[in-house]
């Protein structure tokens, strides 16, 4: 006779067979592995010997074209210094702001938005002037944005216990006690936003080198350390508080520097007019705020070249490149350079410079799914911008047609899927770029089937990105350590650039110091100019 | 054959709570009050199993034949009983509604009381006591608690409500017709009754397969009138009644215009705007695809041309060709004046240059994100950007009754672009009080309009006026990033509809 133990196991493997059999149905759409870098860089481990024979010379060289190289070369083409060269190791310039192009959207490959600027960072707000994204001026002296470019209603929202709920705090089945940490948390949040210091900085500013010292004692503890030590042990406001560090960071509570972790919430104070938490998002992400600076250099843009040496000889520096189109090394003289390189990569690359082993990156991985129309938007709070799941491991979806105007939008569309790698990246990077598109798609739909049950019958392609060194991490001791204040410092010739020199990744970061580097070198030129920071 | 009685333990046990479950909700849904009505129908149900339980001891021969003509006749009473729930709350009065409400769950719930007390007397004799009870109790109690997870994740969603109880219905014939062939040598009289199961489940398909003829023969009657038109477009369901001579439209079951007061509605939208612009030769209205308010426009002999454009183009073929339809809009959609253009509003405005003397705004309640694009700032740019300086605007704006604080959000988020706003009202019988926007570049007196059935100038300027409760109240602007219209409108209509 039958148990009722026998009896359930039965089920399950009925409800196995069932899957298998959802399976083999999921399989029928193509995609591919998309990026090449991580195999193209780790030709680093294999220079060539001999010197190259093919020599080109320019007044300044910019190596790598993420968000750093590109600002470094946007503030020297304001400034009208134009006789300068971007080499770049992949074939599509951007770095984390690349994007994909479908015929049914464009679809970002990584960062995906960016807050309104903070008053300290300058630089931003002058770029998305000169991209029109300001209407006017309030009389303070405010910006009035752009409003189709700032994120529509609704933007977040978060799957648990079979619905959505708006936001991105789990609210559904907190107790009392939940909610009294996290309004603790806030309330903690909005002291750090309302202080300054004597000379008027805060303690957590964007850009992060703006930021008074006065909470410097958390970057030596743990985000999780922090959060014990306020007796905030809400699994909720902990979920709640991680997803924040997984998301801007690749980080655990665990692997967050306490200072980190609050700047992620206290840096954005709501000091500017306009809406408070208000964000920029477009289809290609923050890719739409690099195609026009790379449209203007892009006859000085060199996609494909693998930088392996860079030496300062004489007064100049030598930077030597592999031409992977033509498989020649070539010799780039140039009178200055703007490194815009993760500072992990410079000991391969430079002669005579230290290792900066404090700087570690984490991996990610991306995927675009594009669909023939979004997802049964399930129940509770409508299909919004960013879709989360309680308790997942990916960092959920965004919808790249989201800003469309139109009143209603059930045509063709791209989820943009998210997943960063909080493990210690050197444990799992290599297992990570071994792995196949069918397992990064089963992983994909195993998170996004049991919340979409329709999404396999609605793909059209999966394009899996993996990024092996997508951010910096901003470990505990990194932000405020000495070692970060030393990378950003130059060496002769070549000035750096890179968000890494912050200690976390944000585009602000990155472009405050691509523009810092290019005014030291327009500095060094004797040229004059208008300081943007 | 134990295994398989106990199996069917859990698959029944399943589909009488599916029944009970069925029960409550059709009754909550139709009579409203769910708390009174689950609990009614739930202790109505469970005395009823009691009572089953206490027949059972009546049933004494032939008992594996008694359960298979148990399970069709669970099957097919509890598989019936929605659908014939539906027909009868629609055609017949409320009192013989839950008089066979209770009716039918005091049967299903009698029935499946029987199950268990039978199952257990056939097992007696094959299972140890302490086995027995303690399995098929389990088993019991695990397929009511599937049923109870399914019945509101995957059943009232995807299969609905009619589907949902033709299928346990079909399960349990199902359950009937494995015991027919499992013990086939056990039974005398297997012919008989297997021609009963298969005449049940014959029965069960063909309600099954007929749910959506029964789900329109239950909507007709609950608009209460005949239904002379449904059209089904990628946007919207458009629904037609008739009722003597009051033609009604439903867009995706919302009233959008009943022709008995229609043209107080479009006289107070289309009049105060052509009275307020200088000169009203070009018009443009968006929406307003049932081209009521084109029929307004026309009236007047200044107006040159007139650009409608309205998104779906089933809702105004439907309006431009059929008889009934053209006699109420007096054929305004194919006016040699009228040029009707089948786009979504927000792109048209920003792919088109023109600008109009007048512009008519007549789209959806804001009731959900994407109607509420339509009603923000960066809109409202767009409109300002297409009327001539001399021009009028006239938008609709929900109900300023009993929806306040989404009337004034409104008003409040066409002032803040720059617009002139003189908010009005009046009352039009089928929807109640309902608000406009007069919104114009330069300031205008207040509009002293004549239309032909309805306003007269001094009724027309009435308008303007707002009594105490209609006052503006505080409310944010809506933009795009907040869409705090699409908040407002939510809860200040549910409060109303609860």
């Amino acid at each position: 006779m039958i148990g009722r133990r026998e009896f359930l196991a039965g089920l399950g493997a009925g409800g196995a067979l069932l899957a298998a059999a959802g399976c083999r149905r999921r399989s029928d759409f193509p995609g591919r592995l998309v990026g090449t870098a991580e195999r193209r860089g780790h030709g680093l481990f294999a220079p060539p010997r001999k010197p190259p024979a093919r020599r080109e010379r320019v007044a300044v060289a910019i190596l790598g074209s993420g968000v750093a190289g590109l600002s470094a070369a946007w503030k020297l083409g304001r400034e009208g210094l134009e006789d300068f060269r971007v080499l770049e190791l992949e074939d599509q310039a951007g770095g984390n702001c690349r994007f994909a192009e479908y015929p049914e959207s464009r679809a970002p490959w990584a960062a995906h938005y960016l807050p309104v600027p903070t008053r300290e960072a300058r630089a931003t707000l002058e770029l998305l002037d000169d991209l029109g994204l300001v209407r006017g001026w309030t009389p303070s002296g405010d910006p009035i944005y752009d409003e189709r470019h700032l994120c529509h209603a609704p933007d977040e929202r978060l799957y648990q216990f079979g619905r959505w709920e708006e936001g991105l705090y789990p609210h559904l089945g907190a107790t009392p006690d939940d909610l009294r940490q996290t309004r603790a948390f806030y309330a903690e949040v909005e002291r750090w936003q309302a202080r300054r210091d004597k000379s008027g900085r805060r303690a957590f500013a964007i850009p992060v080198d703006l930021s008074s010292p006065e909470a410097r004692e958390l970057d030596m503890i743990s985000m999780s350390q922090y959060l014990t030590s306020q007796g905030w042990t809400s699994e909720r406001l902990r979920w709640h508080i991680e997803y924040g560090c997984r998301d801007d960071y690749g980080t655990s509570l665990e692997s967050t520097s306490a200072w980190a972790g609050l700047h992620y919430f206290a840096s954005r104070s709501p000091d500017r007019a306009g809406p408070p938490g208000a964000l920029f998002t477009w289809p290609e992400g923050n890719g739409w705020l690099l195609r026009t600076v790379m449209e203007r250099i892009a006859p000085r843009l060199t996609t494909g070249a693998l930088v392996y040496r860079i030496a300062e000889v004489g007064r100049g520096v030598e930077v030597d490149y592999l031409d992977l189109g033509r498989g020649e090394p070539v010799r780039l003289a140039a009178d200055r350079v703007v490194c815009a390189l993760p500072a992990f990569q410079r000991a391969r690359l430079l002669e005579g410079s230290p290792g900066f082993r404090e700087f570690t990156c984490c991996p990610w991985v991306v995927a675009n799914l594009v669909l023939d129309r979004p997802p049964e938007p399930g129940h509770g709070f409508p299909l919004s911008w960013d879709n989360v799941i309680y308790d997942s491991r990916s960092l959920g979806y965004v919808v790249a047609t989201h800003q469309d105007l139109k009143a209603r939008t059930a045509g063709p569309t791209v989820l943009t899927w998210y997943r960063s790698f909080v493990e210690d990246p050197s444990q799992i990077r290599w297992g990570l770029l071994g792995r196949t598109w069918e397992s990064f798609r089963d992983e994909i739909l195993a998170d996004l089937v049991p919340v979409h049950p329709d999404l396999p019958e609605r793909i059209r392609r999966l394009d899996v990105m993996v990024l092996g060194h997508a951010m910096v991490r901003p470990v505990p001791g990194l932000v405020w350590g000495s070692e970060r204040r030393r990378a950003a410092l130059p060496q002769g010739r070549i000035h750096f650039a890179h968000s890494d020199l912050s200690g976390i990744s944000l585009f602000e970061e990155a472009q405050y110091h691509g523009v810092r580097a290019a005014q030291e070198v327009l500095e060094a030129g004797g040229v004059s100019f208008d300081s943007s920071l | 054959m134990p295994q398989l009685i106990l199996l069917s333990v859990f698959v029944i046990a399943t589909c009488g709570l599916v029944y009970e479950l069925l029960a409550g909700t059709l009754a909550s849904y139709l009579l409203g009050d769910s708390v009174l009505q689950f609990s009614t129908i739930i202790g109505t149900y469970l005395f009823a199993m009691g009572v089953g339980s206490w027949l059972s001891k009546f049933v004494v021969r032939g008992l594996l034949a008694r359960f298979i003509q148990l399970q069709v006749l669970v099957g097919l009473l509890g598989g019936l009983s929605a659908p014939l729930l539906f027909l009868t709350f629609s055609h017949a009065s409320a009192g013989a509604f839950r008089l066979l409400l209770y009716l039918v769950v005091f049967l299903v719930g009698m029935l499946v009381g029987l199950e268990i007390p039978l199952i257990l007397r056939i097992l007696k004799d094959r299972l140890e006591f302490r086995d027995l009870v303690s399995q098929v109790l389990a088993l019991d109690y695990i397929g009511a608690l599937l049923a109870s997870v399914l019945f509101p994740m995957v059943l009232v969603p995807y299969l609905g409500l009619i589907r949902t109880a033709c299928f346990f219905g079909l399960v349990n014939v199902g359950v009937a017709l494995v015991f027919l062939h499992a013990m086939r040598s056990q039974l005398a009289s297997r012919t008989w009754l297997g021609v009963q199961a298969g005449l049940a489940a014959l029965a069960l398909v063909g309600c099954f397969a007929a749910s959506e003829h029964i789900t329109r023969l239950s909507e007709e009657a609950l608009y209460s009138d005949e239904i002379i038109l449904t059209r089904d477009s990628p946007y919207q369901r458009m629904v037609l009644t008739r009722h003597r001579d009051d033609l009604r439209l439903y867009l995706n079951n919302n009233l959008q215009f009943s022709s008995q007061d229609e043209y107080r509605y479009h006289e107070s939208l289309v009049q105060p705007a052509l009275a307020s612009a200088a000169h009203p030769r070009r018009v443009l209205i968006l929406g307003g695809g049932d081209g009521l308010a084109a029929r307004e426009v026309l009236r007047d002999p200044r107006v040159e041309s007139i650009t409608l454009v309205d998104l779906d183009p089933e809702m105004t073929r439907t309006f431009a060709t059929h008889p009934l339809l053209t006699r109420l809009n007096e054929g305004s959609l194919t006016s040699p004046r009228v040029r009707v253009v089948n786009q979504d509003a927000f792109i048209w405005l920003e792919e088109n240059p023109g600008v109009f003397d007048v512009i008519l705004v007549d789209f959806p309640d804001p009731s959900n994100f994407s109607v509420g694009k339509l009603y923000t700032t960066t809109f409202y740019r767009r409109l300002r950007a297409h009327l001539a300086p001399d021009g009028a605007c006239a938008i609709q704006c929900t109900s300023p009754m009993f929806a306040r604080r989404s009337f004034w959000c409104i008003v409040q988020t066409l002032a803040d672009v720059g617009f002139q706003v003189r908010p009005y009202h009046a009352y039009v019988p089928s929807f109640g009080e309902w608000g406009f926007c007069l919104a114009t570049a330069r300031e205008v007196p207040v509009p002293q309009a004549r239309g032909e059935r309805f306003l007269t100038p001094s009724t027309c300027a009435a308008m303007f006026e707002f009594p105490a409760d209609l006052e503006p109240l505080p409310v944010e602007v809506n933009h795009l990033y907040n869409q705090a219209l699409v908040r407002y409108y939510d809860a200040e209509w549910r409060a109303v509809i609860e």
